[in-house]
C-alpha cells in the first residue's frame, strides 16, 4: 500500500496527450456521417423531455440511457486499447445507462418542465446542458483541435456527463424520494468528471 | 537476441557500422539498415557484455507511453519508423511490458512491418498478481511481439515476485528464455531489490537511473557489478522532464570538445559510462529524437573526471 501511495497521478498515466486526442478523431471519423443521426436523436430527446406527455418523458430517459450505453461501448472500447482502466470506466457508464432505464421505467421518465418561478438549480442545469451540448465541442475547436477531434455529446464521455448533469438538475422528479433519486443519478456522471479532470491534470502536467 | 545467433548479430553490427546492408542481406536475414548510404554511421557501437558473454549495444529503447497507441494505423506507421531508426543506428534492446497497454502489440506490428528478422533483443515483463500465470504471460508477450522466444523476461515492479521468479528461472533452465530479471522504477523498494540480487540467480536488474536521480549508484550498481548482473537504466530522461529542462540551456563548449554532440548524448553517455551499467533505455515517439538518442551509442565515453563535471554542470542548472 505504501508503494502505491508513493505514485503520483502522472506516474500512472500510460498514454500521451496526442494518443488521447486521437481517440476522438478516430471515433468521429469512424461514425461519420452518423453524427447527423445522433444530432437528430439528441434533439428528439430534448423535445420529448420538454413535452407534456409522460410517455414522451419515458422515451427521453431511454434515449439518454442509450447515449450512455453507446459511449460505454464505442468510446471506451477504443479507449481500452491505451488505458487498462477503461473497462472499469465503461462499467460506470453502463451503470448510469441502467439507472436511466429505471428512470424511464418504472420511473417517471425525464421531464424538463420547469416550475414557475425557476430556481437556481434550474438555471445551473440549463447552463451545464448548454455547455455540454454546444460550448464544450466549440471550446475544443478554440483550443486548437481539428473539427474531427472535437468532443460531442453522445459520442464523447465528458460532454455526455456534463449534459446529463444539466438535464437532471432541470428535471422534475417525484416529490417523494426525488432528492435521493436525483443524487443517485448525478453520482456516476460526477465520478466520471472527477476521473476526467484527474486525467487532464496528469496529461497537462506530465 | 531473439532467435538469432552471435555470428549473425556481429555481422549485422558490422553492416550497421558502415560495411553495407548487403552483408546483412547476404547472410539471409533479409534485414538491412534502411538508412545506410543516406546517413553513414561512424565508429563502433558501444557494447556491454551480457551474463552469457555476448555483447549488447549500450543504448536500448523503452516503450512506456510512447508505443501505447492502440490500433491507430497512423500512429503505428510512425512508431514503426521510430523503431526502424533505432535498429538502423545499431540499437537492439527493446523493453516493454503488458502494463504498457498496447505497447507490446505495437512493437510486434512494427517488427512485422520492418520484416526480415531484425536483430532485436526482446525484453518484456511479467505483470500479474497471479503467481501461477507466469508462463501464460510469457506466451502472451511472444505472441504480441511475434517472436518464438523472448530474450529477457523481468518481474515488473516486484509484483508477486517470488512465484514469478521461480517459474521464470525454471523456464530459463528449460531454454525457453535467455535471461531473467526484476525491475523497479522511481527509486522504489531498493532494499528488496538488493536482497533479491544477493539471494536469487537473476541475470538482469532494471531501475531508474539518470543524471538527476543517482540513487542507484549507492547500492544497486556496485552490487550489480560485483555479482555480474546486467543493469538496465530506465527513465534516463526522467520521463522527458530532465531533457526538456536541460534543452532550455545552450550546450556547453567543453562538452563539445569532449566529443559529446547534443543533450541526449550528454545525459545518456553519463549513464553508460558507469562501469556497471549495461544499457540505458530512453523512450521517444519521434524519429528525430531517436536519432539524437542513438548518437550516444558511438564516440568517446566520459571518464570519471568528466562525469563529475557533467553532474556539477547539471546541478548548477
Amino acid at each position: 500500500m505504501d508503494t502505491w501511495l508513493s505514485y503520483r497521478p502522472t506516474d500512472l498515466l500510460m498514454f500521451s496527450p496526442g494518443s488521447y486526442a486521437r481517440l476522438f478523431e478516430r471515433l468521429n471519423e469512424a461514425i461519420w456521417p452518423g453524427h447527423w443521426l445522433l444530432a437528430g436523436l439528441v434533439l428528439a430527446m430534448l423535445s420529448l423531455a420538454a413535452s407534456r406527455h409522460e410517455a414522451a418523458h419515458r422515451v427521453a430517459a431511454a434515449l439518454l440511457a442509450a447515449a450512455w450505453g453507446w459511449v460505454a461501448w464505442r468510446f471506451f472500447g477504443l479507449y481500452a486499447e491505451i488505458n487498462l482502466a477503461a473497462p472499469w470506466f465503461a462499467g460506470l457508464f453502463v451503470i448510469q445507462a441502467a439507472a436511466l432505464l429505471l428512470l424511464a421505467w418504472p420511473g417517471p421518465g425525464l421531464a424538463l418542465e420547469p416550475p414557475a418561478p425557476p430556481r437556481t438549480r434550474h438555471w445551473l442545469g440549463l447552463g451545464l446542458a448548454l455547455w455540454g451540448l454546444l460550448l464544450h465541442p466549440f471550446a475544443w475547436l478554440v483550443a486548437g483541435r481539428a473539427p474531427a477531434g472535437t468532443e460531442l455529446v453522445a459520442i464523447a464521455p465528458d460532454p455526455t456527463a456534463i449534459t446529463t448533469i444539466g438535464l437532471l438538475l432541470m428535471a422534475r422528479l417525484p416529490r417523494r424520494r426525488g432528492v435521493l433519486l436525483r443524487g443517485l443519478l448525478l453520482t456516476p456522471p460526477a465520478i466520471w468528471l472527477a476521473i476526467s479532470a484527474l486525467t487532464w491534470w496528469a496529461l497537462l502536467s506530465a | 537476441m531473439a532467435e538469432t545467433d552471435l555470428s549473425r548479430r556481429r555481422a549485422l553490427q558490422l553492416a550497421a557500422a558502415g560495411l553495407g546492408g548487403t552483408l546483412g542481406a547476404a547472410l539471409g536475414s533479409g534485414w538491412a539498415p534502411a538508412s545506410l548510404g543516406a546517413e553513414p554511421l561512424d565508429g563502433e557501437c558501444i557494447t556491454r557484455p551480457l551474463p552469457d558473454g555476448q555483447d549488447l549495444p549500450a543504448i536500448g529503447m523503452g516503450t512506456w507511453i510512447t508505443f501505447n497507441v492502440g490500433s491507430d494505423p497512423e500512429a503505428r506507421t510512425q512508431r514503426t519508423e521510430v523503431l526502424r531508426a533505432f535498429l538502423d543506428a545499431g540499437g537492439e534492446l527493446v523493453d516493454s511490458s503488458p502494463m504498457y497497454g498496447s505497447s507490446e502489440a505495437v512493437v510486434g506490428h512494427a517488427l512485422a512491418e520492418i520484416g526480415g528478422n531484425p536483430p532485436v533483443f526482446a525484453a518484456s515483463k511479467v505483470w500479474t498478481p497471479d503467481g501461477d500465470a507466469t508462463a501464460e504471460q510469457v506466451a502472451q508477450s511472444e505472441r504480441r511481439w511475434g517472436l518464438a522466444r523472448m530474450d529477457l523476461m523481468q518481474v515488473h515492479n516486484l509484483v508477486a515476485w517470488e512465484p514469478h521468479l521461480e517459474h521464470l528461472l525454471d523456464m530459463r533452465e528449460q531454454g525457453r528464455l535467455r535471461f531473467v530479471g526484476i525491475t523497479t522504477s522511481h527509486g522504489r523498494r531498493h532494499a528488496e531489490i538488493e536482497r533479491i540480487m544477493r539471494e536469487w540467480p537473476i541475470d538482469f536488474v532494471q531501475a531508474s537511473y539518470s543524471l538527476a536521480n543517482r540513487e542507484a549508484e549507492e547500492r544497486l550498481l556496485p552490487l550489480a557489478g560485483e555479482r555480474g548482473i546486467a543493469f538496465i537504466a530506465n527513465r534516463p530522461f526522467q520521463g522527458g522532464r530532465l531533457i526538456d529542462r536541460v534543452k532550455r540551456h545552450p550546450f556547453p563548449d567543453w562538452a563539445l570538445e569532449a566529443g559529446l554532440t547534443n543533450w541526449a548524448d550528454f545525459l545518456l553517455k553519463f549513464l553508460i559510462a558507469h562501469p556497471a551499467v549495461t544499457c540505458a533505455i530512453p523512450a521517444t515517439s519521434r524519429v528525430e529524437h531517436m536519432r539524437e538518442n542513438m548518437t550516444a551509442l558511438r564516440g568517446p565515453l566520459p571518464d570519471e573526471r568528466l562525469r563529475r563535471r557533467m553532474a556539477e554542470h547539471l546541478r548548477a542548472r
